[in-house]
C-alpha cells in the first residue's frame, strides 16, 4: 500500500535541472504547461531528471511560480490576473531571461505576458531613452540611419528636417 | 543556499521556492540577441507610430524585426489616436505598414485622412474580398 502510494507520487513528479545544477520537483501535471517538457514526458525521456540547461536557478524559479499559480484550480481570473501584473513588476533584465526561458520552454501564455511586459516599457519613449533602459548601442551605418530618415523624415524633427511641413 | 542541491534533500514544491529578491541570476544576453520572432511579438505591441517613429531606429535588430510580416497584422492609424500628425504623414506612415504586410494585415483603421491614392495603394495589394473585411 505504501509502497503504490509512493510510486504514484514519483510517476506524477518531474525534477527539472536548472544550468547552475539546482534541482526542483514539481508535479507534472503543473510542469507540462511547458511544451518542450510535454514533449519530453511523452517521448519517455522524463523518467530522470530533465536537464535545462538554458535556464539558470533564478530564472527556473520564476518559471516555476507562474506555473504553479496559472495550474492552480483555487485562484480565480482575477486573482491570476493580479498575479501576472504583480510577476512582470521587476527589472528588464529578469524579464529578459525570463523570456528566453519561455521561449526555450515553450510556454506560449508566460512569452506572451513578457512580451507585453516590455512592450510597456518602450512606449513613449525616444530611441535614445529606449537604447538607455534596454542597455542597447546603436548599429546602424550612416547609409541605414540614412535610408530610415528618408522614409520617415518627421520622426528625425528637432535634428534638422522640415521637408514636410 | 540552493547549491549543490540534490532532489532528494529539496523540501517539498510548495515550499521549495523562496522569494529573495537575490536569485541566481545569469546576466541575460543582449537584447539584440533575441530571436527576431520574440522582437518581432514584442514590437506588434505598439502602436504603428510608435514602431515607425521610434522602436525601429533603436537598432538594426528591432529594425529587421520591425519589417516581419507579423508586426503588421494590425494597423491602427486614427486620428484621435495621433497628436500633430499631418494627413500626409499618416498616408506616409499607412503605405509603409501595408507595404510590410504582404498577406498577413487582418485589420486597418484610417479613419479622417484615406485619399483616394491611399485606397488604391491598399487596394492593390489586397484582393477585393480581403479588403471588404479590412476596412
Amino acid at each position: 500500500m505504501a509502497e503504490a502510494a509512493s510510486s504514484t507520487i514519483e510517476k506524477n513528479n518531474l525534477t527539472l535541472k536548472s544550468s547552475y545544477g539546482d534541482e526542483f520537483v514539481l508535479e507534472e501535471s503543473i510542469a507540462i504547461q511547458s511544451v518542450t517538457i510535454k514533449n519530453m514526458v511523452e517521448d519517455g525521456c522524463s523518467s530522470s531528471v530533465i536537464p535545462l540547461s538554458k535556464v539558470d536557478t533564478g530564472t527556473l524559479i520564476k518559471v516555476i511560480e507562474y506555473m504553479k499559480m496559472h495550474s492552480s484550480t483555487s485562484s480565480n481570473e482575477e486573482e491570476i490576473q493580479n498575479f501576472d501584473k504583480e510577476f512582470v513588476r521587476i527589472s528588464i533584465k529578469t524579464i529578459l531571461n525570463i523570456l528566453e526561458a519561455a521561449n526555450f520552454l515553450d510556454i506560449r501564455s508566460l512569452l506572451d505576458l513578457c512580451a507585453e511586459a516590455v512592450a510597456n516599457r518602450i512606449k513613449n519613449k525616444t530611441p535614445e531613452v529606449v537604447r538607455k533602459i534596454f542597455n542597447i548601442t546603436s548599429d546602424f551605418t550612416p547609409e541605414e540611419e540614412a535610408e530610415i530618415r528618408n522614409e520617415t523624415p518627421w520622426a528625425f524633427e528637432g535634428d534638422l528636417d522640415h521637408s514636410l511641413d | 543556499m540552493l547549491k549543490a542541491s540534490s532532489s532528494s534533500s529539496l523540501p517539498p514544491p510548495s515550499s521549495s521556492l523562496p522569494s529573495s529578491p537575490s536569485l541566481p541570476l545569469s546576466p541575460p544576453p543582449p537584447w539584440v540577441e533575441l530571436p527576431l520572432d520574440i522582437t518581432a511579438n514584442i514590437l506588434q505591441r505598439l502602436r504603428t507610430i510608435e514602431i515607425l517613429e521610434n522602436a525601429q531606429r533603436v537598432c538594426t535588430s528591432w529594425w529587421k524585426a520591425s519589417h516581419d510580416p507579423t508586426v503588421w497584422r494590425v494597423v491602427d492609424l486614427r486620428n484621435d489616436d495621433v497628436d500633430a500628425k499631418t494627413p500626409r504623414m499618416l498616408e506616409n506612415m499607412c503605405r509603409i505598414a501595408v507595404h510590410r504586410s504582404p498577406g498577413q494585415l487582418l485589420k486597418i483603421n484610417i479613419e479622417n485622412f484615406g485619399s483616394r491614392d491611399l485606397l488604391n495603394y491598399i487596394a492593390e495589394r489586397y484582393n477585393r474580398s480581403s479588403l471588404n473585411q479590412l476596412i
